[in-house]
């Protein structure tokens, strides 16, 4: 995970105090993080809004527990994707509708490239994309979690309750499989 | 005959295909976790081979861009459904919050053990042995703080 600065301790500090202000900086701060491995497990954007919310507001409910900052985002991740598990065991089993708006999901174009690298890094990115969607959800959680939020193969293994070996393994076969699937497609030429 | 195919007859006659093997390396390769002589074999192959080039390439472009995907917008007005939301949840009560500090229960034990120990020299114990009985009980209980610090685990069922 990134380095963490003395600010984002500080804010963990005012939110925990119940800092009002703090608090509506903190959910804008991770909402998009929560929200996007939300949608990338559930593959429903209103579902994907419904357990953010849930998230935030249990958290909200218990400050005193939020870890400190170094943690804080592992930590968030993991209790996302418990959510997830949650709401899809509340709900019936229906395949992913991906019904996002891709430019809601490709947030971070790269701003320094010009039209036609911007266009095909886009391109590109898209491609992958629908790569993403097409793996089975253990591979794409895999994936979502290891080489889409960073976090270590310790971090995953602690979040799926599995050995560190067995993470590592999975994961590099899911990377594989994606990157087979990305060679075959046109852009894989 | 080219020496390309010389090598693949070769192989075909001794080891069979080696791109299984290369597969076993690659995602160590595009992380830089492989040895020296590991990249030179996974290089020497891959030169010589347009798929496991290609799936070099894949994972090299995968492993680059996907962090993009980290966030995703959930929509201009989300971030006020939230906060709107929290302000309709009533706050825990002063001895939820208490009982929601995850070292509560230690911090109390740490308590117990010093009214102990002051019951203990009330009681008439000689000073030196009852101090020696606080001091391990309180290197004990900060053991199991310390433990507990690292594995705290997040709140509620939803939460956990």
């Amino acid at each position: 995970m990134g380095a963490v600065g003395s600010e984002d301790q500080e804010l963990v500090r005012r939110v925990r105090q119940g800092d009002a202000l703090a608090w509506e900086a903190f959910v804008r701060l991770h909402q998009a993080r929560v929200f996007g491995l939300a949608y990338h497990t559930l593959g429903h954007a209103e579902d994907a809004r419904d357990v953010t919310q849930d998230v935030f507001v249990r958290l909200y409910q218990h400050l005193a527990r939020l870890p400190d900052a170094e943690a804080l985002v592992p930590w968030l991740l993991r209790v996302t994707r418990n959510a997830c598990i949650d709401a899809q065991r509340r709900r019936q089993a229906r395949p992913p509708a991906w019904d996002l708006p891709v430019e809601d999901v490709l947030l971070e174009a790269p701003s320094e490239l010009g039209p036609e690298a911007a266009h095909e890094a886009k391109t590109r990115a898209l491609a992958l994309y629908r790569a993403l969607r097409e793996l089975t959800a253990l591979n794409r959680e895999l994936i979502v979690l290891k080489e889409i939020h960073g976090l270590s193969l310790e971090e995953i293994a602690t979040t799926l309750g599995v050995p560190v070996g067995t993470v590592k393994s999975r994961s590099n076969r899911a990377r594989l499989e994606l990157a087979d699937k990305l060679a075959a497609s046109s852009w894989g030429g | 005959m080219e020496p390309l195919d010389l090598t693949a007859s070769i192989l075909a006659r001794t080891t069979g295909t080696t791109c299984p093997r290369l597969r076993e390396l690659a995602c160590a390769y595009v992380d830089g976790e492989l040895p020296p002589l590991d990249v030179q074999l996974v290089e020497g192959h891959a030169a010589h081979c347009p798929g496991c080039r290609a799936t070099l390439a894949a994972l090299r472009e995968s492993h680059a861009r996907l962090p993009v995907f980290a966030r995703a917008e959930p929509g201009p007005y989300f971030a006020a459904r939230v906060l709107r939301a929290c302000r309709q949840t009533p706050p825990p009560s002063f001895w939820a919050r208490l009982v929601d500090r995850p070292r509560m229960a230690l911090e109390g034990a740490f308590v117990g053990v010093a009214l102990g120990a002051l019951a203990l020299t009330g009681a008439g114990v000689p000073v030196k042995p009852a101090l020696g009985l606080v001091t391990r009980g309180l290197h004990g209980v900060a053991q199991v703080v310390r433990a507990a610090q690292l594995h705290t685990e997040p709140p509620t069922r939803s939460l956990r």
